[in-house]
């Protein structure tokens, strides 16, 4: 958690405004387990604290808490505060061991960093816990590992390859064996960085359920989202729920969210580079009629196929202005 | 007095459950899996191929899931008296007769590794000339008086028979833990890369393992070997009357990777990896003489990061070489590792003065410009130590003696993160330490008035 809110303007990030906005749409249809104005939503505020106003907006949740290894910026980050939001300035993995674990949860732990060991123990933290309808997202940055930065600048060219440097750092039963160093870079380490997490949870939870009782504790992925607003990042989207549960689980309906990618595929973000004028003339087109095609003028056709699939979610300030 | 006689005898047989429960909890899960690849290693063991690959065309399967664990070899299989007499039995007997070199030597393996999975086992094998089977409810078992486990008859099918000799072990009705573990990919990767080490040697040599459908290669040891730069290596031979011989072939170098996991020493106990890169006292790291109190090995740091050691015990009586029965360490009571640990301390010393001298240069010229480290960096040969001689003593060059360039020192110091940030942007490199090189650099430029 570094504080890249120096750098970065969270609300300015279209891409991330889409995930925030999807992502409420996934939280709406919990109701099946509970209203969900009455789960505890977990998160990293940073200074912008965007996603904890609109989930306050958009669905009357009550109880925040902001996660935030801030600092000297504390005094900021209080001001900033929006609502009643309790912020807890220490880092996560002191605080996810003392949350209320009884309560239904949505937690967003998003990092602004590429995997580490310290966020596999967070995840594991979460499935050692979390109660049967808990939700439980997890971002991470997606460039490059650092140990491949590493290994380009060790003055020693017979230092650790990236991959030995990658799997010493995790342990050999993280890393999956089918893991080549080009699974360290882009999209395909965003693939690698999920499946660790997924791995790393489905451990936890195999502790948990050893206890020989019946109704075992699940996890099932939701979704999963790549996207880039300047660093490619990637998020794990799951819940956890008991067999008993499976029946409330289906009522959600997860398989229905409209921004699904075919074939359980990453659901992949895309900003449209539009001008003002494009944007309107697609937008009075949408949601199309059926069997009508959009009527493109001079707009790219992949451009506008991005935008009618995505503009529900998109920020009405993604305008490329020429 | 006398009514005590006339009563029933006390007893003190312990019950199945019990014992079962025992057995079990002295050994973690992944062990107890690689005890099972221990015993198809001893059964390639007694029928080698001749020349350097002598597991050539020999195999090893295992399936893992929530459901069951399956482990399938072609390994020769072992013979109906074998199972009788001494497979199934808790111990092994006196006459048991053995496995030249064999790694599964405690008799108590393959029983504690079925018990310890599950609920249910059957155990079949097939020789060139025998076939037989063996159908465990362990539940069903732990209630009935009497140590047998029944026979069952043989069903031969395509991975097992009298023309394809070998073995099937499979475990359902798992125990809720195991079943949990089993079905985890961290826990599959475990024993992949468990596999990988520990057992490199047979896969070196030929054995082809594979674990749930994935093969699975050998993970190996280099150590640099060139002009001026060579290991240590000795042979120790331990032989005692009426015992069998055990040598213990000791090996020192520098390794090629710089990477401190890898650093330590390696133990290997007919051909069986015992210990990975050990960096504790046991193999002497920290090790302090005790009249002086001076430090003859230091503790292991990061600088000792290029220490490799090998030490190999070979035995044809495997109670001879000096693992603990679960192999997971060495036994520190055994004269044969004591001897042989003394000669692995005095052996490691000129290495780790060697790696001092290696810090030091690199001290003073930075690792840039370390004409040691270039030394060991540049135009290395990768070595496997199987192909060292067998006795030599370390050799590496002394600091000073190889000369490059100027004389250099390092200079570090420290200011605000936000000026050195508005110098980086204003000279437009992206680094604290080339903020420093360049003004340095520049200053020198200025002032020299070139």
């Amino acid at each position: 958690m570094t504080a890249s809110f120096r750098r970065i303007d969270y609300s300015l990030r279209p891409a991330k405004y889409a995930e925030r906005r999807m992502l409420s749409e996934v939280f709406r249809r919990l109701r099946p387990f509970q209203p969900v104005e009455e789960y505890l939503y977990v998160g990293f505020g940073s200074v912008w604290f965007s996603d904890f106003i609109l989930f306050h907006k958009a669905l009357g949740i009550r109880d925040m808490i902001s996660i935030e290894q801030a600092g000297k910026a504390a005094p900021r980050i209080i001001a900033n505060k929006p609502f009643r939001i309790h912020i807890d300035f220490r880092s996560s993995s002191k605080v996810l061991p003392e949350l209320d674990w009884k309560r239904r949860q949505f937690l967003w732990l998003d990092y602004d960093d590429p995997l580490s060991p310290a966020m596999l123990l967070d995840a594991r933290t979460v499935a050692g816990n979390a109660t049967s309808g808990t939700v439980v997202a997890l971002s991470v940055q997606c460039m490059r590992s650092p140990d491949v930065t590493a290994a380009e600048l060790d003055d020693d060219p017979n230092g650790p390859p990236a991959l030995v440097r990658f799997r010493q750092r995790f342990g050999r039963e993280r890393v999956p064996q089918e893991v080549q160093e080009d699974d360290l870079m882009g999209w395909p380490y965003g693939t690698v960085s999920r499946a660790m997490l997924v791995a790393e949870i489905a451990a936890a939870l195999a502790v948990r359920n050893s206890n020989g009782k019946p109704d075992e504790m699940k996890f099932k992925t939701i979704c999963e989202f790549e996207y880039e607003d300047g660093a490619k990042m990637t998020t794990l989207l799951g819940i956890f729920y008991r067999d008993s549960d499976v029946t409330t689980l289906e009522q959600c309906g997860f398989d229905k969210l409209e921004f699904l990618a075919p074939g359980g595929r990453p659901v992949r973000i895309p900003v449209p580079k539009l001008t003002t004028r494009e944007f309107r003339s697609l937008e009075s087109q949408l949601p199309l009629k059926d069997g009508a095609e959009l009527e493109l003028g001079e707009i790219p056709a992949a451009e506008a196929k991005f935008f009618a699939e995505m503009y529900r979610y998109l920020p009405n300030f993604a305008v490329i202005e020429s | 007095m006398s009514d005590i006689v006339a009563t029933p005898q006390i007893s003190a047989e312990p019950t199945k459950a019990f014992f079962v429960e025992m057995l079990t909890r002295d050994i973690p899960l992944e062990q107890a899996i690689l005890d099972l690849v221990d015993n198809c290693v001893d059964g390639a063991k007694r029928a080698p191929k001749p020349g350097a690959m002598p597991f050539d065309g020999y195999w090893v399967t295992i399936q893992l899931d929530k459901e069951r664990f399956r482990i399938v070899d072609n390994c020769g299989g072992f013979g109906t008296d074998t199972a009788r007499e001494y497979a199934f039995r808790f111990g092994r007997p006196a006459g048991t007769p053995r496995t030249a070199n064999s790694i599964g030597q405690f008799g108590v393996g393959m029983k504690r590794a079925l018990f310890k999975f599950g609920r249910h086992f059957v155990v079949r094998s097939a020789t060139s000339t025998e076939t037989w089977s063996v159908d465990v409810d362990v539940t069903k078992w732990e209630s009935e008086s009497g140590w047998h486990f029944p026979w069952k008859p043989f069903a031969g099918d395509e991975t097992i028979a009298t023309d394809k000799p070998g073995t099937e072990i499979v475990v359902t009705d798992l125990r809720s833990e195991v079943a949990f573990r089993f079905a985890t990919n961290n826990f599959q990767n475990l024993i992949a890369g468990l596999i990988k080490s520990k057992h490199r040697q047979f896969i070196s040599g030929g054995l082809r393992i594979s674990l749930n459908g994935a093969h699975l290669d050998a993970t190996n040891l280099y150590l640099i070997e060139k002009q001026g730069l060579s290991s240590g290596a000795d042979e120790l031979v331990f032989e005692e009357d009426g015992q069998a011989k055990v040598t213990a072939s000791i090996i020192v170098g520098v390794g090629i990777s710089s990477s401190p996991r890898e650093a330590g020493w390696y133990v290997v106990c007919n051909g069986r990896v015992i210990l990975e890169a050990d960096r504790r006292p046991v193999t002497g790291w920290g090790l302090v003489e005790d009249e002086a109190n001076t430090i003859m090995i230091p503790s292991f740091h990061n600088q000792f990061a290029r220490f490799r050691g090998i030490v190999s015990f070979d035995s044809e009586d495997s109670s001879r070489v000096p693992w603990n029965t679960t192999k997971t360490d060495v036994d520190q009571d055994s004269p044969v590792w004591q001897k042989t640990f003394a000669r692995m301390v005095e052996m490691m010393r000129p290495v780790i003065d060697f790696l001092n001298e290696l810090d030091a240069d690199i001290d003073e010229h930075t690792r840039e410009h370390s004409p040691l480290l270039d030394f060991i960096t540049t135009s290395t040969i990768q070595t496997k130590p199987e192909s060292l001689p067998k006795k030599s003593s370390f050799a590496a060059p002394a600091r000073g003696a190889i000369i490059k360039g100027p004389k250099t020192v390092k200079i570090q110091y420290s200011r605000k993160i936000d000026d050195i940030d508005f110098l980086q942007d204003a000279l437009g490199v992206s680094s604290a330490k080339a903020v420093g090189e360049r003004t340095f650099d520049l200053v020198l430029k200025r002032q020299r008035g070139e």
